[in-house]
C-alpha cells in the first residue's frame, strides 16, 4: 500500500511535470512571437537586436542572459572601435568613419588579430565557418548568433547577422540581403559604391557572381526577392520565420497553425518575403499530406499550387542539393584571386 | 571649403560627361565682342570745343582707354542679356540658324510622336530611316532603303524554304535572321548551278563607338558599307524581324546593346550579333559591372517592345539633333515624348541631365563663378539651374547607374585591338558574294 502510494505520488508528479513541460515551451515561441509583432505592429519600437534575441531565447526556454548578449556586442564593437583607431585602415574618401568601420567589423570577423594584453600579445581567432551543420539541420540553434558567441562557429545565418549588430552598435548603415538559401551584407561608401560581403569566406562576391553561382534568375532580381537591401523592418520580420523554423525542429509541425501565422505576419510586413512564402508553402504541402478529407484536400492542394505558381513568378527556382553543396564547396576551396581573375577573363567575350 | 566644393563641382561634371560617352559635350562660344558703331564723342568733344592741351600720344593713349572702357561696358551688357535670357528661358532654338535642316528632324518628330500616341501603325522600319535622313538633311532614298530590306528577308525566306522549315515558327525565322546576320549562309541557283555566298556583317573595329565618324552607329551605314557596331547591328536584326514577321526585342547593357528573343515556353535568350553567340543574363552582368539595383530599376538586360524601341529612337533623334545643331528645346521635347513610353527613362534622364549641365556650366561662364556658392550669391535664378543639375544627378543614382569601371573598359578596348587584328588577317576575296 505504502509502495503503491508512494508510485502514485512520483506518477502525479511526473505527470504534473510532463503536462507543464508539454505546455510551457511552446508558449515561449507563442510570447516571442508577440514581442516582435508588438514591434513591427509599432507598439515598440524596432530592434534588430532585440527581436533576434526573443528569437533565439524562446527556443532555449528563456535560459538566455540577454544582458550577457549584449556586453557580447559591446565588446565586439569597442574591438572594432580600435581597430578602427588604429590607423592601419588607409581611406581616402570624405567617409571615413563609414568605410573604416565597413573594414574594421569586416577584419575583426575574419582574420586573426594579434592583441596587446597584461600577458603579452595575443592573438584573437577569427569566427569560423561551421562545415558540419552549415544549415542547423543537425542542431536548429547552429544558425544562432548566441551560438556563434559560444563556439565562434558560424554560418551565413548569424554571421551577416552578427556584422549587423556590430555595425548598429558603431551607428553605422549595414544591410542584410538574400541569396538562395542564403545570407550576405550590403554596404555602400563613396570608393566602391554598393558592394557586398560574405563573411562566410572573407570575400566581397560581385552581382553577377552571386547571380550565376547562386542560381538567382533575373526575375527575382527584378521583383527584389533576392540581393535588395532589407530595411530595418524587413530584418525585424526575418525573425517570424526563424523563430517558425526554430517551433518545427522543436515541436514538429503540430496542427501547422503556429507556423503558418508566424508566415503570414511575416508576410505582411514583408510581402514578398521568399522564405515566409516557401515555408507557408511546405507547411500547406505536409498538411496536405497529412490531411484524410476530401474537402479539405482540395482546398489544401489549390492553395498551395497558387501559392508555388506565385513563388515561382517571382523568379524563384530550386537550386539542387548538389549544385548548392558545390557552391558552398566553391567558396570554401577557390581562393580570392581566383575568383577575381575568373571574373575578369570572362570580359573577353564581350 | 569653397574650393573642395568647386572641384566637388567640377569633378561631378567631369564625371557625368564621361558617363554620356559618345555624347558630344556642347562647346558654346561665348557672345562675340562686336566694336561699337557709334561716333567716339569724346573724340569729337576734343576736336570741336577745347584747344588741344595734350600731346597726340597722350590724346591717342585716352582714346584707346574709353574705347577699351565702352567695349568691356557693352560686352557686360551683351553678357547680362544673355545671362538673362538664358535664366529665363534656357537655350535659343537653333531653328533660325537652319530652318531647313532642323525641319526635317521637327518633321521626324511628329510623325515618330504619332505612332508612339497611336495615330500611326508603330513602324521601327520607318522610324530608323526617319531618324537617320533627318541627320542627313533627308537626302537618303526610302524606297532603296526598302528594297534593300526585302532582299535580305527574301534570302531569309528562301533559306528557310531550301531547309523546310516552319514557316510560320517564330523560332525558325528568329534563328534564320540570326544565321543571316552572324554566319555565312550559302544559296545554289538552280539556273546557273552555281553557289553564292552571303557573308555575315562584320564588325566596325575601326570605329565602334562613333569617334571618327558620327554616322558609324546607323543602320544605313551598315546596309552600304555591311559593317555594324553594338547599336547598328541589333537594330538592322530588329527591322529584318519586323519585316519577316518575327517577335524580337532590344535591351541595353553598359555601353552596350542586343536582341533577345523568347522561346513558346517562355525563356528568354540574349542574342549577341556582334561576336555571333547566345548569351546568359549572368553573363551580361559579370561583363558589363551590372549590379542588382540597375536590374531592379529595369536599367539593363530588360526587353523593349516596338513602341520602347520607337521610344529609344527618339533619344537617338535628339542625340543626332544635338551633334548637327547643339541643344535646344527640341532636344528636351524628344526625352519628354520619349520618357512617357518607357519603362525606365534613364536615357531620356540623361538627356536632361546633359542639357542641364551644359546650361549650368555656360551660365557659370558668363557670370564668372567659380563655385556654385558664387552663383548663388550673384542670382539665385541662375542657382535654381544648379539644383535642377543636381536633381537629375540624384534620379540617376537613385536608378542605380553606376560608371563602367575604366580598368574594365580599357580591357575590352584591348580585346577589340587583338581581334581587329585577327580579323585582318582573315581577309579573303569572295566572287560570289551577295551583295
Amino acid at each position: 500500500m505504502k509502495i503503491k502510494f508512494i508510485y502514485s505520488v512520483v506518477l502525479f508528479f511526473s505527470l504534473l511535470v510532463s503536462t507543464a513541460y508539454s505546455q510551457t515551451p511552446e508558449k515561449y515561441c507563442f510570447d516571442a512571437f508577440s514581442e516582435i509583432e508588438s514591434m513591427l505592429s509599432g507598439k515598440d519600437s524596432l530592434n534588430f537586436k532585440k527581436a533576434v534575441f526573443i528569437t533565439e531565447n524562446a527556443y532555449f526556454e528563456n535560459q538566455l542572459n540577454e544582458e550577457e548578449f549584449d556586453n557580447f556586442i559591446r565588446f565586439y564593437a569597442s574591438f572594432c572601435r580600435t581597430i578602427m583607431a588604429s590607423g592601419n585602415i588607409v581611406y581616402k574618401e570624405t567617409d571615413v568613419e563609414r568605410a573604416s568601420a565597413q573594414c574594421a567589423v569586416f577584419v575583426f570577423m575574419t582574420d586573426s588579430l594579434p592583441v596587446e594584453t597584461n600577458d603579452g600579445i595575443v592573438i584573437h581567432m577569427p569566427f569560423e565557418y561551421n562545415f558540419d551543420d552549415f544549415a542547423g539541420q543537425k542542431e536548429w540553434s547552429n544558425m544562432f548568433v548566441s551560438t556563434l558567441m559560444e563556439t565562434k562557429k558560424g554560418n551565413c545565418h548569424s554571421l551577416p547577422f552578427l556584422y549587423k549588430m556590430i555595425m548598429d552598435e558603431l551607428k553605422q548603415d549595414a544591410y542584410l540581403s538574400l541569396a538562395p538559401n542564403h545570407i550576405y551584407i550590403k554596404v555602400q561608401n563613396k570608393r566602391a559604391g554598393w558592394y557586398n560581403i560574405e563573411l562566410t569566406c572573407g570575400d566581397f562576391p560581385t552581382d553577377a557572381w552571386l547571380m550565376s553561382s547562386g542560381y538567382i534568375h533575373i526575375d527575382a532580381l527584378r521583383n527584389g526577392i533576392y540581393m535588395d537591401t532589407l530595411s530595418l523592418k524587413q530584418a525585424v520580420a526575418l525573425c517570424f520565420v526563424d523563430l517558425a523554423h526554430g517551433y518545427r525542429a522543436k515541436f514538429g509541425l503540430q496542427n501547422g497553425s503556429f507556423i503558418l501565422q508566424c508566415c503570414e505576419t511575416a508576410l505582411n510586413h514583408f510581402p514578398n518575403y521568399i522564405n515566409a512564402l516557401l515555408l507557408k508553402a511546405e507547411t500547406l504541402a505536409d498538411l496536405y499530406k497529412q490531411s484524410t478529407h476530401d474537402l479539405k484536400n482540395a482546398d489544401l492542394l489549390n492553395q498551395m499550387n497558387e501559392l508555388y505558381a506565385h513563388i515561382h513568378h517571382l523568379g524563384y527556382r530550386k537550386m539542387p542539393q548538389n549544385m548548392y553543396l558545390n557552391w558552398l564547396n566553391s567558396m570554401g576551396i577557390q581562393t580570392v584571386n581566383y575568383r577575381i581573375k575568373s571574373l575578369l577573363v570572362n570580359q573577353n567575350d564581350l | 571649403m569653397k574650393n573642395i566644393i568647386g572641384i566637388v563641382f567640377i569633378f561631378c561634371v567631369v564625371n557625368l560627361s564621361a558617363q554620356t560617352a559618345g555624347i558630344r559635350i556642347p562647346q558654346l562660344p561665348l557672345p562675340e565682342v562686336k566694336m561699337p558703331q557709334v561716333p567716339n564723342p569724346y573724340n569729337h568733344q576734343l576736336n570741336q570745343q577745347q584747344p588741344n592741351t595734350y600731346s597726340h600720344d597722350e590724346i591717342k593713349h585716352n582714346i584707346h582707354q574709353s574705347e577699351a572702357m565702352i567695349n568691356e561696358m557693352y560686352e557686360m551688357m551683351q553678357r547680362r542679356e544673355a545671362i538673362e535670357i538664358l535664366t529665363e528661358r534656357g537655350f535659343m532654338s537653333q531653328s533660325d540658324l537652319d530652318p531647313k535642316g532642323t525641319g526635317y528632324f521637327y518633321a521626324a518628330f511628329d510623325e515618330i510622336n504619332a505612332m508612339l500616341k497611336g495615330e500611326k501603325p508603330l513602324s521601327l522600319e520607318r522610324t530608323v530611316f526617319l531618324v537617320e535622313n533627318a541627320f542627313y538633311n533627308n537626302s537618303l532614298d526610302y524606297s532603296e532603303y526598302k528594297k534593300f530590306i526585302r532582299q535580305k528577308t527574301d534570302l531569309c525566306e528562301r533559306k528557310i524554304g531550301e531547309e523546310k522549315l516552319n514557316r510560320n515558327n517564330n523560332m525558325v525565322k528568329n534563328m534564320m535572321l540570326f544565321r543571316l546576320i552572324s554566319d555565312t549562309l550559302l544559296f545554289k541557283n538552280s539556273a546557273t548551278e552555281s553557289t553564292q555566298i552571303h557573308l555575315p556583317v562584320k564588325y566596325d573595329y575601326d570605329d565602334y563607338n562613333s569617334k571618327v565618324s558620327y554616322d558609324s552607329h546607323f543602320v544605313t551605314k551598315l546596309m552600304r558599307t555591311g559593317i555594324g557596331q553594338c547599336h547598328s547591328m541589333p537594330l538592322y536584326y530588329l527591322i529584318l524581324a519586323e519585316a519577316i514577321e518575327a517577335e524580337a526585342y532590344w535591351s541595353f547593357s553598359p555601353r552596350h546593346s542586343f536582341v533577345k528573343i523568347k522561346d513558346e515556353k517562355g525563356i528568354w535568350y540574349n542574342m549577341e550579333l556582334t561576336c555571333s553567340a547566345i548569351l546568359s543574363d549572368a553573363h551580361y552582368m559579370n561583363s558589363g559591372y551590372i549590379k542588382a539595383e540597375a536590374i531592379r530599376n529595369r536599367l539593363y538586360l530588360e526587353p523593349l517592345d516596338k513602341q520602347q524601341i520607337i521610344a529609344e529612337l527618339l533619344i537617338d533623334l535628339a542625340k543626332h539633333y544635338h551633334a548637327r545643331f547643339g541643344l535646344d528645346d527640341f532636344y528636351l521635347q524628344c526625352a519628354d515624348a520619349a520618357a512617357k513610353y518607357l519603362s525606365c527613362d534613364i536615357n531620356a534622364i540623361m538627356l536632361k541631365t546633359i542639357y542641364q549641365e551644359s546650361l549650368t556650366l555656360y551660365l557659370a561662364e558668363l557670370m564668372e563663378t567659380k563655385t556654385p556658392e558664387i552663383m548663388k550669391q550673384k542670382s539665385p535664378e541662375a542657382y535654381n539651374h544648379y539644383i535642377k543639375m543636381q536633381k537629375l544627378y540624384k534620379q540617376i543614382d537613385d536608378l542605380g547607374y553606376e560608371q563602367f569601371p575604366d580598368e574594365l573598359y580599357v580591357k575590352w578596348l584591348n580585346y577589340i585591338a587583338q581581334q581587329k587584328e585577327k580579323a585582318e588577317q582573315r581577309k579573303t576575296f569572295l566572287p560570289n558574294e551577295i551583295k
